[in-house]
């Protein structure tokens, strides 16, 4: 088929990265070059030590070839995670944290572990952090209704994670609701109705 | 399906409403294109002086718009509009941004080969094609895909037939043809008359718009109402649900609302 099947219900890890690669980040260049002219946009004249911001993907190409140092976000800094880390156990709502915000950390943490201050701490937090949010995830499981759920702050890689699980209990609790069930069981009459009840 | 937010443009690139400057002269005459090349600017021993000439940033939002394109037809469990403007414009992009890397490699510019230094950012510029064409690949995939699942469907269903490129089209119709070719021949003639309908009521697997989607919301819509239920959820920018894509289909219409 087209796409393989473990790509037709969600993506895949890597495709949420590649869909990061796009954030922009600041990065420090350490060599002087020409304004880059991409289909995207322009970026550059690099001029160190002024600061660019460019599409992380171009900065993880630069950093690995020893031409930029990369100005790792607010939300890395250790202080910051550690009060988040707190917040996420003090809390029912998950923390806010960016949409993208393990992919990002993936990717500096494997490129750029030397323009982060303390990484390895980082790294530590990042990973508590996750886990406190998977739990709860899990806890918010069985406030799943056939309805709706709202989940704000939620990242995508971690709503990826629970796409598959989360999509088939919806969509069983879905059948085995009468109410939803009445107007839910033909695809095809509620196609137009719902077109037409939608203003 | 462009959204125009009047990214801070300079007169060449950009062209938000007529499309893309390249429609004419490109790929053939990339030199006399008013897209200028990075390489452009090292052409001239001159350091910082000419480098101004081409600081006027650009930008242009088609890769962010496909990608969201991408992303939705991932998610959404209906085959959605082909975006057309938006997968020409970035092919015919990539094709001058290749045109230009080779014209650049092969010249030397006089001075005997690209420097190293022009290598490089001509690993970049290619770096950049490679990703947009895995957006487009995997674009592509995800309609082709669909339209394998409901092949009846989308060609029967005058709203799905419309949203087909003339590819796809001519895809989806031989698809079926051979679909129902081999059946007829491996099973179909053998059976009597009546049990050789491929299109019989309930025959014909059609996507099921009540399915669960993720999707964030893009812009404050407030009250809402869910078909399913009484709640009324209030609606509110990077709001997060978990609901039915039948609930939110009219709101990613209109590019309200986004599936992630």
């Amino acid at each position: 088929m087209a796409l393989p099947k473990n790509l037709r219900h969600g993506f895949a890890p890597a495709e949420i990265e590649f869909l990061a690669e796009n954030e922009p980040i600041t990065v420090i260049p350490s060599q002087r070059m020409e304004t880059l002219q991409l289909i995207n946009g322009s970026y550059g004249p690099f001029r160190p030590p002024l600061k660019n911001l460019v599409p992380l993907w171009l900065a993880r190409t630069l950093k690995r070839k020893h031409k930029c140092n990369i100005v790792p976000p607010e939300w890395m800094d250790v202080d910051y995670l550690k009060a988040k880390l707190e917040q996420e156990m003090s809390q029912i709502e998950f923390s806010a944290m960016p949409f993208r915000y393990m992919e990002i950390a993936h990717i500096l943490l494997g490129c750029a572990s030397d323009d982060i201050p303390q990484a390895e701490t980082a790294r530590t937090l990042l990973k508590d952090l996750r886990e406190a949010r998977q739990s709860k995830v899990r806890s918010g499981l069985k406030d799943l209704d056939p309805h709706y759920l709202q989940i704000d702050n939620l990242g995508v890689m971690e709503i990826n994670e629970i796409r598959p699980f989360f999509s088939r209990a919806f969509n069983e609790l879905r059948v085995l609701t009468p109410a939803g069930g009445a107007m839910g069981g033909d695809s095809q009459t509620t196609m137009s109705g719902a077109q037409s009840s939608m203003g | 399906m462009l959204t125009s937010d009047d990214p801070p443009t300079s007169p060449t690139l950009m062209d938000t409403d007529g499309g893309h400057i390249y429609d004419d002269s490109l790929p053939d005459q990339p030199s006399s294109s008013s897209f200028s090349f990075p390489f452009d600017a090292g052409d001239n021993p001159g350091p910082d002086g000419d480098d101004d000439d081409d600081n006027d940033g650009y930008f242009n939002d088609d890769i962010k718009s496909l990608t969201q394109c991408w992303i939705n037809e991932r998610c959404a469990p209906e085959l959605l509009p082909y975006a057309d403007d938006l997968v020409r414009g970035l092919m015919e992009m990539i094709e001058a941004q290749a045109a230009n890397i080779e014209a650049r490699r092969e010249g030397g510019e006089g001075s005997g080969g690209p420097s190293p230094d022009a290598a490089f950012l001509a690993v970049l510029l290619q770096q950049e094609i490679e990703r947009i064409k895995f957006l487009i690949r995997s674009y592509l995939r995800a309609r082709l895909s669909k339209i394998q699942q409901h092949t009846q469907h989308i060609l029967r269903e005058e709203l799905y037939r419309n949203r087909l490129s003339p590819e796809e089209l001519a895809f989806a119709e031989r698809f079926q043809e051979l679909l129902t070719k081999h059946f007829k021949r491996s099973y179909l003639d053998d059976l009597p008359a009546f049990l050789q309908k491929l299109d019989g009521a309930r025959m014909v697997s059609s996507p099921d718009l009540e399915g669960a989607v993720f999707c964030r919301i893009k812009e404050d819509i407030g009250g809402f109402q869910l078909e399913s239920s009484d709640e009324i959820l209030t609606m509110r920018t990077n709001n997060i649900y978990f609901l039915r894509y039948n609930a939110i289909r009219r709101l990613m219409e209109d590019g309200k609302v986004e599936l992630i």
